[in-house]
């Protein structure tokens, strides 16, 4: 397994994310909707808004996994925090970075994943919205362009909270 | 016109195209869900399939439609009786728009009264609930498309 990277701006990116005031908060509909909206349009057994802290990643929002949180390292959402496009691995059994993650191994038995990142208006990439399947998918064009939209409006959230607190 | 019963999957025969060659078209989206709404908006947009004005109930529709025209219209038949009497302002030519817009609708149901009401209305596409995003793009697409001839009300 391929831990996830640890960004050189991290420290900024965790101000960052420590200034929306949003870890260990209780469910929002407002995110939850937009969890429940992407697995229906894509059929996507697993949806999370997921935040990625430092040692973590903590749900926000999630619909078909009961956890609220899991370590960071072995983490798929850290691998897509470090770049600002779309993270998708279609399979990853064949996958040299996942096929022998504890996530795929085990419980969920990840296979596909992807990750949107959550990026601030001032750059700093805070988590995702990600899908997750336990049998192997891709994504088209239009899929890609839908996923992409609803991250939008994840942001939009984020970043409306944070103006209002 | 065509009933699309989602989730099946989209009709091979009208595909979204991924780089329309044609411009944008003027939409107006009346649609009150607003993720929805939302989501295709943003989408046809990202892929110049049309430049939708979001609204959100007909009333509001019915007041923009005295002052500007539109290319297509996207309406949601959650109000029914007022989208049909919308739709047959339209086709009367007492709005800006042209009297033979392309029109398509989304329902919850749709009973053989609605069918032939939505027949004689020269409804484009009506796409069952629940539906998805992709289909409701395909929809938009279809009506950048013109209207065969054999599809006319007499």
């Amino acid at each position: 397994m391929t831990p996830a990277p640890i960004p050189p701006d991290d420290e900024q990116r965790l101000k960052a994310l420590r200034e929306l005031l949003i870890l260990d908060t209780p469910p929002e509909e407002r995110f939850d909707r937009v969890v429940r909206f992407a697995a229906q349009e894509f059929e996507m057994p697993i949806v999370l808004v997921s935040l990625v802290d430092a040692k973590r990643q903590w749900f926000k929002a999630s619909v078909g996994m009961d956890a609220c949180e899991s370590d960071r390292e072995s983490s798929f959402c850290g691998h897509a925090i470090a770049q600002p496009q779309l993270f998708v691995v279609e399979d990853a059994l064949l996958d040299e970075r996942f096929h022998d993650n504890p996530f795929v191994a085990g419980a969920p038995n990840v296979r596909f994943y992807a990750g949107a990142p959550l990026q601030l208006p001032d750059g700093a990439i805070v988590g995702t919205l990600c899908m997750i399947d336990c049998r192997p998918r891709a994504l088209d064009a239009v899929d890609q362009a839908i996923f992409a939209s609803l991250r939008d409006l994840v942001v939009s959230e984020l970043v409306s909270q944070e103006v209002v607190q | 016109m065509a009933v699309i019963h989602a989730p099946r999957p989209l009709p091979v025969h009208a595909p979204v195209p991924a780089t329309p060659v044609a411009p944008p078209i003027e939409l107006l989206l009346i649609e009150p869900q607003f993720l929805l709404r939302r989501t295709v908006a943003a989408v046809a947009r990202d892929m110049r399939l049309a430049n939708p004005k979001e609204i959100t109930t007909i009333e509001q529709a019915a007041a923009l439609l005295c002052l500007h025209a539109f290319d297509a219209l996207f309406l949601s038949l959650d109000e029914e009786s007022a989208a049909l009497e919308l739709m047959m302002r339209v086709r009367s030519g007492d709005t800006r728009c042209a009297p033979d817009v392309p029109i398509a609708v989304t329902a919850a149901a749709c009973s053989t009264e609605l069918a032939l009401r939505l027949k004689e209305l020269d409804v484009r596409r009506l796409i069952l609930r629940p539906f998805k995003v992709k289909g409701v793009l395909d929809a938009i697409a279809a009506l950048r498309q013109p209207q065969p001839e054999s599809h006319k009300p007499a």
